[in-house]
């Protein structure tokens, strides 16, 4: 129950911000729509591009909202008492990403393939887009977190994230694009899709364990 | 512990180690350069030239060697995190400080001296394939330890921090790695394997293992000099250390 008090609380302070919140969809938006916008002007355009756009765009959305994950948390001292319960800190959190997800990896996973339809993709490319982005916003949020923990309380955000960050995203973002590309030239996108589950799950499990360590770590200093 | 030797012992301690280590990095840049330098003449002037690449192939002997040791590198560093995360080996700390600018430089040249072999073989400089993309996001994840251990000023967590971010590059490293070999799209078949299949020519093969060999003695008196500075940089209040400063002065 008190999991679920503490996601309601995450989404609540995310939804009292306000317009504030809507800044890594916007981002999202004006990013890929501008992609979109000029391959189409100036070329015929595939949908394998704009797979790779929207896929690429997504990567750099995250990158942007991470900044402010654990941010006022460790500045208002919640952080602080979260990891002197040792025992609870993996459970929050896990909630806390889960919470994080729901407000950038779901809208994400909605938007991407409905830019990807206005662009001209097919419907069932498009789905196929949006289900391996529900598999991929995950990972990408585990990935992310894990080295935004590195980071609390530096003082340093931005360019260092995505340096330390981007090469981590590779092979997800390989196997996420590959697994669409596949679908569209109709080849088997089996033991792509597999690898895709297999970050995910490896991922998801292990990343929570070492981030109540690191946590730990970044309140000694 | 006790099947360890007692001078490996004393070396995971930083005094002993910065008073034991001297004679032995002094050892393998001897070794190395030697090495390296009578592999490399072997193979420039003594191996008969390649049936198809004439004699541009010769920098395979210096860009084979760099380009296998920086892996052997990154994945030494992530060994040493897990050592640092387990044991709290204060020496593992440095190791992985003092091989992660070397490893970097060293990717730069297995970059540099792939891109000098592809322009007159392939025709072009560059590929996309498995072996260039892993080596160049290798570039990216040396770079970043670099950075991180600069941007943390605790050195206890800048050291778990390192740790954790060489053992997920790894892991990263490995699937790149692999997982382009098996898209289908991208797929280039390995022209040279150290294990398994050897495509290479017997002639050409002892050159090659020479220089194989004396990089990475070479590669570990660079790492060792470097962990003596660090040594010696990270422990200056020390009381060896300062007498020492003072032995020299006179």
């Amino acid at each position: 129950m008190r999991y679920w008090a503490l996601y309601r609380r995450e989404l609540l302070i995310e939804f009292r911000s306000g317009v504030e919140s809507l800044i890594p969809i916007i981002f999202f938006l004006l990013v890929v729509g501008t992609f979109v916008f000029t391959l189409r002007s100036f070329t015929a355009g595939d949908n394998r591009v704009i797979v790779s756009v929207i896929w690429i765009t997504t990567l750099f959305t995250s990158l942007l909202s991470l900044d402010k994950l654990f941010k006022r948390d460790h500045a208002d001292g919640t952080l602080a008492v979260a990891v002197l319960h040792s025992d609870a800190i993996t459970a929050t959190v896990v909630t806390k990403l889960v919470a994080h997800w729901s407000v950038t990896g779901i809208p994400i996973t909605v938007l991407g393939p409905a830019v990807g339809l206005l662009a001209g993709m097919h419907i069932d490319h498009a789905s196929m887009l949006g289900f391996t982005l529900l598999i991929g916003t995950p990972t990408i949020t585990m990935l992310g977190a894990l080295v935004t923990a590195l980071l609390v309380g530096l003082g340093r955000g931005g360019e260092l994230l995505t340096v330390l960050v981007l090469p981590l995203y590779i092979p997800i973002l390989l196997f996420g694009i590959s697994v669409c590309h596949l679908h569209i030239d109709s080849a088997s996108y089996t033991s792509e899709l597999f690898w895709c589950f297999a970050l995910l799950t490896g991922s998801t499990t292990a990343i929570p364990l070492a981030l109540g360590p690191i946590l730990k770590l970044s309140q000694d200093s | 512990m006790n099947f360890i030797p007692t001078w490996l012992r004393r070396l995971a301690s930083p005094q002993h180690f910065f008073g034991d280590i001297k004679l032995w990095i002094a050892w393998l840049y001897v070794l190395g350069t030697i090495g390296f330098l009578v592999g490399s003449v072997w193979g420039l002037a003594f191996v008969p030239p390649e049936r198809y690449q004439g004699d541009s192939f010769r920098i395979l002997f210096v860009h084979a060697p760099i380009a296998h040791l920086v892996q052997v590198i990154y994945i030494s560093i992530a060994i040493a995190g897990v050592v640092h995360l387990v044991w709290k080996l204060k020496m593992a700390d440095i190791y992985m400080s003092a091989a992660a600018p070397i490893g970097c430089w060293l990717t730069v040249l297995a970059l540099v001296s792939g891109m000098i072999w592809g322009a007159p073989t392939w025709g072009t400089a560059w590929v996309w394939d498995a072996r260039t993309v892993s080596t160049l996001i290798l570039f990216f994840l040396f770079f970043g330890l670099i950075v991180l251990r600069r941007v943390i000023p605790n050195p206890t967590r800048a050291a778990a921090a390192l740790s954790i971010l060489a053992i997920v590059g790894t892991i990263n490293i490995f699937i790149i790695k692999f997982s382009v070999v098996w898209f289908k799209t991208l797929h280039q078949p390995a022209s040279i394997e150290l294990f398994g299949d050897i495509a290479i020519a017997p002639v050409f093969l002892a050159p090659l293992f020479i220089n194989i060999a004396s990089t990475y003695v070479l590669a570990a008196g660079f790492i060792l000099a470097n962990m003596r500075y660090l040594v010696a940089v990270r422990n200056v209040s020390m009381t060896w250390n300062q007498e020492w400063v003072q032995g020299r002065k006179q």
